[in-house]
């Protein structure tokens, strides 16, 4: 037994650095999983959840009224503002029916574009319409939102193509904030609802049809059920790609204002940074009130 | 519908003149097919020979290129899925996965807009016959394979079809199972009294389970009949290899065995093997080789004999036989002998 061991040691010996330190690495899982989590732990904890604390933490302090000052004294004095003061209450119904709105618009264009892709299209035709659907994504955000007021405009694309029909385009206002912003997430809705429905086997419409369902009652009962997580992902983006937003509604907005310009506002000309971090946190807090409420649905349990 | 049937269609499903093409593939190829009503018919075939391609006609996934599809008297070549009297058990199920075992199965009855308690009362008449009492609320994923494949089956036979159909039913599930399973179909279709069709792959499960069967090959139909007439005198070369196995024999050897010209099949079990020095009796042929291989399976015993004619032949005996020699070695000189009324004759 010595002198086999003995051999087993000489042949570990003779091995390159390199491959001991691999080995070693190899035997140890606990090793492993510090090498590969290290650096996205840190980023995580550090850069993520740290901004997240010291922006809860800000948003107790209020500045002092005359200097402009940051006072560090804990205080719900922000909080009670925003709950009180009757224009936040209005804005921020207005934002959330705005992230409804733009949802649902999404939703409905991205449903039969998806099915289209996933179930209609060949293998080839699917490639060509993924990149036509992400292509969107490269350009710059304020080019297209300005594309957008330039059509919008009054002697722009819209209105032009509308002025034969003896209709007129819907000028700048809420209506051009939830079209923009409906343009502009579109793709963030599309790509899940569409690996969703590539996720559903065509045997499972076969046998909706099979079992006497129409197209439309196929699509209710079997499709939309078990699309449903998908729909969710993709609202997730619309929803608080929307309720983040302050650059479109100043572009074609006209006058209105959104949740976010209250943010921006107070960080830049009002200067009052603790109470930006206390109404940032009511996007945050819709967020978390919307995800509860699909969790509870029972939707998400066949994920 | 008022659809004056064709004197021709007597059956309960009938394929006329249909023929498939997917872009430049030629799936079926022209095929004339009548099934009768009640009956536990197969479509056999390998992969790709056309039998699905058939059966998803009948249901209406597909439409074909030309020909037409027949269900009892009525020409249903155009009509969609959901209106024809045909239900399908799915090769992988299709179960719905957010729906329990009795929404699956009462799920045609709810679009169909049949009252709650008549549902209620159907499905659970159905997950009886299936055997699935007590599994009503249980969600597919917590079902096994077999029982997966009686809820597909409950869910299709509760509509109460015309004609069911089945693509390789069994085909997902292991051999033990699938056994019970072939002996358990076959008695649900005498307990239904409907027509069965059903799809495989598996010559044993077409032999065991169907009245008639079609073989399939190459998008063609090779020959259709009861199980022993096929097994017995299969019409080509290929029905005698692909049902069972054969010792196919042409040309200059058929010669030199049988005196004729031709083309010859012979099955494995119908062959005995003797040692050389063996008397044949008077109303056997015989051939003299040598026993190249020999193979233990359990219940058969499978050799391999070279013959001096020069074919290779298989001969499979039970190993309870007393009849052949078993204890004859590798390399041993053998004479093979069979019964001249064993011999078919292909063409």
């Amino acid at each position: 037994m010595t002198t086999a061991s003995e051999g087993v040691a000489a042949g570990l010996r003779a091995r390159p650095p390199s491959r001991r330190v691999s080995s070693f690495v190899q035997r140890h899982v606990t090793l492993r999983l510090i090498a590969l989590l290290s650096l996205p732990g840190l980023w995580l904890v550090v850069a993520y959840l740290g901004s997240l604390a010291a922006m809860l933490i800000a948003a107790f302090w209020t500045t002092n009224d005359f200097t402009g000052a940051v006072v560090h004294t804990t205080t719900l004095a922000n909080f009670k503002t925003l709950f009180t003061e009757h224009v936040y209450r209005t804005v921020a119904f207005r934002s959330v029916s705005v992230a409804v709105l733009v949802t649902v618009v999404d939703a409905v264009l991205a449903l039969p574009m998806a099915y289209y892709m996933a179930k209609v299209a060949g293998p080839r035709l699917r490639r060509i319409l993924v990149v036509a659907i992400l292509t969107p994504l490269w350009a710059s955000y304020l080019v297209k939102a300005y594309a957008w007021r330039v059509m919008l405009s009054g002697d722009g694309v819209v209105n032009w193509a509308l002025h034969p029909f003896g209709a007129h385009g819907p000028g700048y206002g809420l209506t051009a904030v939830v079209l923009t912003l409906a343009y502009l997430w579109l793709p963030f809705m599309v790509l899940p609802v569409f690996a969703g429905l590539e996720r559903i086997p065509d045997s499972l419409l076969e046998a909706s049809a099979d079992a006497g369902a129409r197209s439309w009652q196929t699509f209710r009962s079997v499709v939309l059920p078990l699309l449903f997580p998908a729909i969710v992902a993709g609202s997730i983006f619309t929803f608080s790609l929307t309720l983040g937003d302050y650059i479109t509604v100043n572009v074609v907005g006209g006058t209105s204002q959104l949740f976010a310009n209250v943010i921006y506002d107070n960080i830049t000309t009002g200067g009052n940074l603790p109470f930006a971090a206390a109404a940032a946190f009511f996007p945050i807090a819709i967020m978390v009130g919307y995800l509860v409420a699909v969790r509870r649905t029972g939707a998400l349990d066949n994920v | 519908m008022a659809v004056a049937a064709p004197a021709t269609t007597t059956g309960d499903v009938r394929l006329e003149g249909v023929t498939k093409r997917f872009g430049s593939v030629l799936a079926v190829d022209d095929i004339t097919l009548d099934i009768a009503s009640g009956e536990f018919f197969a479509l056999l075939g390998p992969s790709g020979s056309g039998k699905t391609t058939c059966l998803r006609m009948i249901a209406g996934f597909e439409q074909p290129t030309s020909g037409k599809v027949w269900l009892a008297g009525r020409d249903v070549t155009s009509v969609a899925p959901f209106d024809r009297e045909t239900n399908t058990v799915f090769q992988d199920y299709a179960l719905f996965p957010h729906m329990t075992v009795a929404q699956n199965v009462g799920y045609g009855l709810m679009v169909k807009r049949v009252a709650k308690s008549e549902r209620r009362h159907r499905v659970e008449a159905v997950l009886g016959t299936v055997r699935l009492d007590g599994y009503a609320d249980r969600k597919p994923a917590q079902l096994s394979g077999g029982q997966r494949q009686r809820v597909a089956l409950a869910r299709a036979l509760v509509n109460e079809p015309r004609v069911l159909l089945l693509d390789e039913p069994l085909g997902a599930l292991d051999r033990k199972l699938r056994e019970e399973m072939q002996l358990e179909l076959k008695q649900l279709q005498r307990d239904v009294g409907i027509t069965f069709l059903f799809v495989t792959h598996d010559q044993d499960e077409a032999l065991t389970m169907s009245d008639r069967m079609a073989v399939f090959n190459g998008g063609r139909l090779e020959q259709v009949g009861a199980p022993a007439e096929i097994y017995d005198r299969p019409a080509t070369p290929f029905v005698a290899d692909f049902i069972g196995t054969s010792n196919i024999v042409e040309g200059a050897p058929a010669r030199a065995l049988f005196g004729s010209d031709g083309v010859f099949s012979l099955r494995p079990e119908r062959l005995r093997v003797l040692a050389e020095s063996d008397r044949v009796s008077a109303d056997e042929s015989s051939a003299e080789g040598r026993l190249v291989d020999v193979v233990y399976a359990g219940a058969t015993l499978r050799r391999v004999v070279a013959l001096d004619a020069g074919p290779v032949f298989v001969v499979t005996d039970a190993t309870s036989a007393s009849g052949s020699s078993p204890e004859l070695q590798r390399g041993a000189r053998v004479r093979l002998t069979w019964k001249p009324s064993s011999l078919y004759r292909l063409g």
